[in-house]
């Protein structure tokens, strides 16, 4: 079986988790047998044809668009690449399935569907009125239009939680059984590194220190002023506690500023941006991990720290709610609450035995349940399924470029 | 020099000329016409919001009446989804579903509408030998579908977007030049209806000059000199195919 994945980012090009997403699991469909063909913007000017552990990839140029705001420069990317997907198919061959990766692929996605009539299945990882709580402007009308036409167009629907199931459901009125829902995948063997652990905490705290740890983009739904709130209560029962934040985003300044104005600036630290080695070691390296997000369709950054046998502790909201399970692996807490945030990391940090044991459950649960292994297999079902339906439909292509 | 070889002199000149004109010698235009072609246009009559509305129309009406089974794909939000034969031309309505904020995002989104609907003329109706999309709203889902459905495109331009924003250069003004540009040198004919508008063009986007013809939407043959396009393409066309399959045959 061929199938075409549209991806806006691929690795190396990376926005946010999208791209190692795609990568992941079209790694994982090749040990499963399944031909993977995949259609990505292009990186740092490379484009062309190339295979990447079994994986084919076509790269076009979409680095020289005009465009007034990200919307119109996503809408002008599908155009090219439409076209390079047409080219694909043509040297590829027959292809079985389309799989788009949210909005930023859904009007080429939708287009190669009724010309070719291949049937779509995409996967929404987030949903607009989720990423900003409602929709306010015409530029976030319009993707949220994207949206409902790609989940409306779509054979089958992936939502990564049940949360996220429920939200396209509600927000969409996308028939209930049309999704299906398979939880992202994390490959513990890229955590698996080696590294001196004094050495990376000596980078950002002090030896004696309890290092709590946050990863993600500093925006409202992630909770990073959440995260700033609880620490002077935590401060209170541990003074040795410390702060790192990783990452980057509008509200940085603000909260730096918070921390100065709160009294506690020198027990939090902003690292910005680091890389993928830097971020395992400094989670194998924690005392705990927190995620205290507002809004999240999923919640990779749990998942990782589970990799990592870090203990964590989470918002009691979305995907976070369904990975993890209070008390047995990791701590879950109010949503949006720092006190209730700060009783969970004193609470961890004055008991390492809970901790231990939540991390060594965690760790079973995510080698069990969310290895990408297992998240292809479940793909292949869906596949599988449209595929059968596919076969017994009437909707079916004429040969392309055939004469009368 | 003999009679024969003065003839044959002649008959060489006579065809290097026809060649510059991208005539044959031996043109047999009833042989190469398409039987099938499908008229991309934001304006058709009666939804009429500039004279393009009506150039479509007596270009489609005229090419049914030359033999040509033509079908029109045209925005119209209060018929979207419906099919009907005005004059013998089968005209089908699309509307645009997604909410846009301006006309480059309105056209870009209208181009699913598009493409759906001419797939299905496709997938369902026999086939299509040629694309002719008119203007630049069109352009997008006219490129994909010359690309995906292997038929030539012809495009025609009513005006191009240096003329409509003089001396404007922003990312907006400067994504539909790039479009206006892309259309201009990936479709295999380009129509326009005045001299001027071709040295227009030509300043603009610089396709070469033999590309660009001039045809006047006016008495009761310029139909015919389009439907004359089309066959000079579709001859063309199939003899690129042709030998793209020659070639992949002789390297096999």
């Amino acid at each position: 079986m061929k199938v075409l994945h549209l991806a806006w980012e691929y690795p190396p090009y990376k926005v946010g988790g999208l791209g190692t997403h795609i990568e992941e699991l079209a790694q994982a469909q090749v040990q499963k047998g399944i031909s993977p063909i995949v259609i990505a913007c292009s990186f740092e000017g490379k484009t062309g044809k190339t295979t990447e552990n079994g994986v084919t990839v076509y790269r076009f140029d979409s680095d020289h668009l005009p465009a007034e705001d990200f919307p119109s420069w996503a809408l002008e990317m599908n155009i090219l690449m439409y076209n390079q997907a047409a080219v694909a198919i043509a040297e590829e061959g027959n292809v079985d399935i389309i799989h788009a990766h949210d909005w930023i692929v859904s009007s080429c996605a939708v287009s190669l569907k009724h010309t070719y009539r291949i049937p779509l299945v995409s996967t929404i990882h987030s949903l607009e009125v989720g990423r900003r709580g409602g929709i306010y402007d015409d530029r976030q009308t319009l993707i949220n239009d994207l949206e409902e036409r790609m989940a409306y167009e779509s054979w089958r629907v992936i939502a990564c939680s049940h949360f996220m199931k429920q939200s396209i459901s509600e927000t969409f009125h996308t028939p209930w059984d049309k999704v299906d829902v398979i939880p992202n995948g994390v490959n513990i063997a890229k955590h698996e590194i080696q590294f001196n652990k004094d050495e990376i905490r000596s980078r950002y705290s002090l030896p004696h220190e309890k290092l709590i740890l946050f990863v993600g983009r500093h925006v409202w739904e992630k909770g990073v002023d959440v995260a700033l709130g609880a620490i002077p209560s935590v401060l209170k029962e541990i003074p040795d506690a410390k702060l790192v934040i990783v990452g980057h985003g509008y509200m940085t300044d603000k909260c730096k500023a918070l921390a100065h104005h709160m009294g506690v600036g020198d027990k939090v630290c902003f690292t910005g941006y680091v890389d993928d080695w830097t971020v395992s070691a400094l989670t194998k390296s924690s005392d705990v991990v927190i995620v205290p997000s507002r809004y999240e369709p999923f919640g990779i950054a749990a998942l990782d720290a589970m990799a990592c046998k870090t203990p964590v502790i989470v918002s009691d909201t979305g995907g976070l709610s369904e990975i993890v399970e209070h008390d047995k692996d990791g701590l879950k807490v109010w949503c949006g609450h720092s006190e209730s945030l700060a009783h969970g990391i004193v609470r961890l940090l004055k008991d390492e035995a809970l901790g231990k044991t939540l991390a060594d459950n965690a760790y079973e649960k995510v080698s069990k349940i969310y290895s990408w292994n297992h998240v292809a297999e479940l793909t292949n079902t869906v596949y599988g399924s449209i595929f059968e339906e596919y076969t017994k439909n009437s909707w079916k292509p004429k040969p392309i470029g055939s004469k009368n | 020099m003999n009679p024969q070889e003065m003839q044959s002199l002649n008959r060489s000149i006579i065809e290097r000329i026809l060649n510059q004109l991208k005539f044959d010698v031996d043109d047999d235009i009833s042989k190469r016409k398409p039987k099938n072609v499908i008229l991309l246009t934001a304006e058709y009559l009666p939804r009429d919001l500039t004279s393009q509305a009506l150039q479509c129309k007596s270009l489609a009406e005229g090419l049914v009446n030359s033999g040509i089974n033509t079908h029109v794909v045209c925005f119209d939000p209060w018929k979207a989804g419906q099919a009907t034969e005005l004059a013998g031309v089968n005209v089908h309505y699309i509307g645009n579903s997604i909410k846009t904020y301006s006309p480059l995002t309105w056209a870009m989104t209208l181009g699913m509408e598009v493409g759906r609907v001419a797939s299905d003329i496709y997938h369902e109706t026999g086939n299509i030998d040629l694309i002719h999309a008119h203007e630049w709203t069109m352009f997008p889902s006219a490129l994909n579908l010359q690309a995906a459905l292997r038929r030539p495109l012809l495009v025609n331009y009513y005006s191009v977007q240096d003329q409509r924003t003089p001396g404007v250069s922003n990312e907006y003004t400067e994504a539909i030049k790039q479009l206006e540009w892309r259309a201009s040198a990936d479709s295999k004919r380009i129509i326009v209806n005045e001299n001027w508008m071709k040295s227009e063009l030509l300043k603009f986007y610089s396709p070469p000059s033999s590309k660009v013809n001039v045809v006047p939407p006016k008495g009761d043959s310029w139909t015919n000199s389009i439907a004359r396009d089309y066959s000079w393409v579709m001859n063309k066309w199939w003899d690129s195919v042709n030998n793209e399959t020659n070639k992949k045959e002789e390297n096999q």
